[in-house]
């Protein structure tokens, strides 16, 4: 999926500016922003439910623009609130939704039996949607993607109202359907969970991409380089790492330290001075998170983050 | 190279979301046939010692005065039939979102309108017959109707009823691409025009501006002519009005036509013009 300047404008808001955005195959792609960013309409625009104001965007070859019908062809699309048809049973219901997506016969049974599988249902399987619990319900919309044969996945909050466990194993089942040369464009305002998930992440703020790329780009680029340091000899290491340039040297535990550096470069120094002076290395790892992104990527542009501000 | 996806054609697509309505509706047979029985069974008691199959003296003429009244029961029976089915398959789909899960399949908004449209006449058509054919069966059965032309009225009043019901739906998507959201929703319009095309016949016409003229306390003779013309003019905008004037004239003694058939080209105008813009209607109207 390519889309290149692509802005949507409704009556008095412009929803999406300029924006560029690549998914390649293979690839988990996230697209995150705060609340009224622009995320579900540019879901829109690139699945041909409503037509950019200008741009051009192509999904599996097909161009939205000209062809929003066939776009719908290649994609599966699952919105972050699930409406289903209440009166309707778990089963009738993909069956249903396996047949909109072009599956019949034996094929659509066996993919109905795949789902089921997957989703751990078949008890549910001839029950009402209406009388299911929220996190059924949210598997059942699950479900329904599942039963297409779409090249690209849109997801927006799959796995809101999901038990840990079955996120682990969705996540990890939609990791394998990606081996085919598929992919999945992600949103969700669970950063924690995506870091886990998400290749590339794309920030949305007002209509425009603020940032993309992956995590350890992103941090890079975005987060005061802050680490975390777990060693076997506490006082011998803040001696040490004294000897590295930095904003801020502190102890934070028993046997843990904290440095703000002044160059992420610095970071592979603290590994090589510690084992030097004979200090065990027991953890080190960059303390800012996908929110810390997150947060420098979505907020208008002040000074530069003061240091530690990422941890 | 992305493989291409299963053939999929878009009669399969519209026939899949037209029979999710259908197969869901069988309880609308099974109501109709239990009222039309009931209302067979009173029928029959009523009429039942006055069979005149025997009685070779009498005649039965289907004048203007009976065609009217049979046909005016049968267009409120199948436009009653096929718009609350319409309603309940695509305007209770508008209404409670659901209808956000079909447009994300390779649909347009002419497949899903077509699709309600065909499950709606698929079960208004059968609804409507079992509820007219069964009620009247005993009447044709003791040869107080003639069966040929009353299943001919009956069947006219339905085809003239899904006229109706497939204009209003597409005149829904003239609307929206001129003001660019779905102002009126398909099922919303086609109940208006429904109603109206009973309304705006010669009868119905006629009976409202009796009403308001004898409550106004001036009716004369003269005041009746002048609502006669009056309305029969007014009446050439019902499709109801024109085919029950050209069923009094295939069925009874005169042939009667309607001086200008107006309703159908301007009807299969809108059909058209509505089809073309309905393919460049983007889905989201649904969900703004």
């Amino acid at each position: 999926m390519e889309a290149r300047g692509i802005s949507k404008a409704y009556p008095g808001v412009r929803a999406l500016e300029g924006v560029d955005l690549d998914v390649r195959e293979g690839e988990i792609f996230g697209l995150f922003g705060p609340n009224g960013a622009g995320k579900t309409t540019a879901i829109r625009v690139l699945t041909g439910l409503t037509r950019p104001t200008q741009g051009d965007a192509r999904v599996c070859g097909v161009d939205v623009r000209e062809s929003p019908r066939e776009v719908r062809q290649f994609v599966g699309i699952q919105f972050d609130i699930p409406i289903l048809y209440e009166k309707m049973r778990f089963a009738d219901y993909l069956r249903f939704f396996g047949k909109m997506a072009g599956l019949r016969g034996a094929e659509l049974e066996q993919r109905l039996g795949e789902v089921f599988a997957t989703l751990e249902q078949p008890h549910n399987a001839h029950r009402k949607i209406g009388s299911l619990s929220m996190g059924e319900r949210q598997r059942v919309e699950i479900g329904r993607v599942l039963m297409s044969d779409a090249q690209l996945l849109f997801l927006d909050e799959p796995f809101s109202n999901v038990d840990v466990d079955m996120r682990m194993k969705l996540r990890a089942r939609l990791r394998a359907w990606l081996a085919a040369g598929r992919s999945i464009f992600f949103t969700s305002h669970n950063l924690l969970e995506a870091e886990q998930f998400v290749d590339r992440f794309a920030f949305l703020a007002h209509g425009r991409i603020t940032a993309i790329g992956t995590p350890r780009d992103l941090k890079e680029r975005l987060l005061a380089p802050v680490y975390h340091v777990v060693v076997s000899d506490v006082s011998k290491a803040l001696a040490v790492l004294r000897g590295i340039p930095s904003h801020e040297l502190k102890q934070v535990g028993g046997d843990a330290l904290q440095i703000v550096l002044m160059e992420r470069g610095d970071a592979r120094r603290i590994a090589r001075a510690l084992t030097e002076a004979g200090v065990d290395l027991l953890e080190l790892r960059s303390v800012g998170t996908m929110e810390d992104v997150f947060q420098q990527a979505t907020q208008p542009r002040g000074p530069p983050p003061p240091p530690g501000a990422g941890s | 190279m992305i493989p291409a996806p299963r053939h999929r054609t878009r009669l399969e697509l519209i026939w899949t979301m037209a029979w999710k309505d259908i197969r869901a509706s069988w309880w609308h047979f099974l109501v109709a046939g239990l009222l039309a029985m009931s209302a067979g069974f009173l029928f029959y008691s009523a009429a039942g010692g006055y069979s005149r199959c025997d009685n070779t003296s009498f005649q039965f003429r289907f004048e203007y005065g009976a065609v009217s009244s049979l046909y005016g029961l049968a267009a409120v029976a199948t436009s009653l039939a096929l718009g609350l089915s319409f309603a309940q398959f695509y305007g209770d789909e508008v209404r409670r979102g659901t209808i956000r899960a079909l447009i994300l399949y390779p649909v347009d908004l002419n497949d899903i309108t077509l699709a309600k449209l065909i499950a709606a006449t698929f079960t208004g058509s059968i609804t409507s017959m079992i509820v007219l054919v069964v009620s009247f069966a005993p009447a044709m059965a003791l040869c107080l109707w003639p069966t040929g032309g009353t299943l001919l009225l009956f069947g006219a009043a339905l085809g003239t009823t899904v006229f109706i019901l497939w204009v209003g739906a597409f005149l829904a998507h003239v609307v929206a691409s001129v003001v660019g959201r779905l102002l009126l929703t398909p099922s919303t319009l086609a109940g208006l025009f429904l109603f109206l095309a009973i309304l705006l016949t010669q009868t119905g016409l006629s009976a409202i501006l009796f009403l308001i003229i004898a409550i106004a306390g001036g009716i004369s003779p003269g005041t009746l002519q002048a609502i006669h013309d009056a309305t029969g003019t007014v009446a050439l905008v019902s499709p109801h009005h024109a085919t029950a004037t050209v069923l009094a004239g295939v069925l009874g003694p005169s042939a009667h036509f309607p001086d200008v058939f107006v309703v159908l080209p301007v009807g299969i105008a809108i059909l058209a013009y509505g089809y073309f813009v309905g393919r460049r209607i983007p889905l989201d109207v649904f969900i703004k």
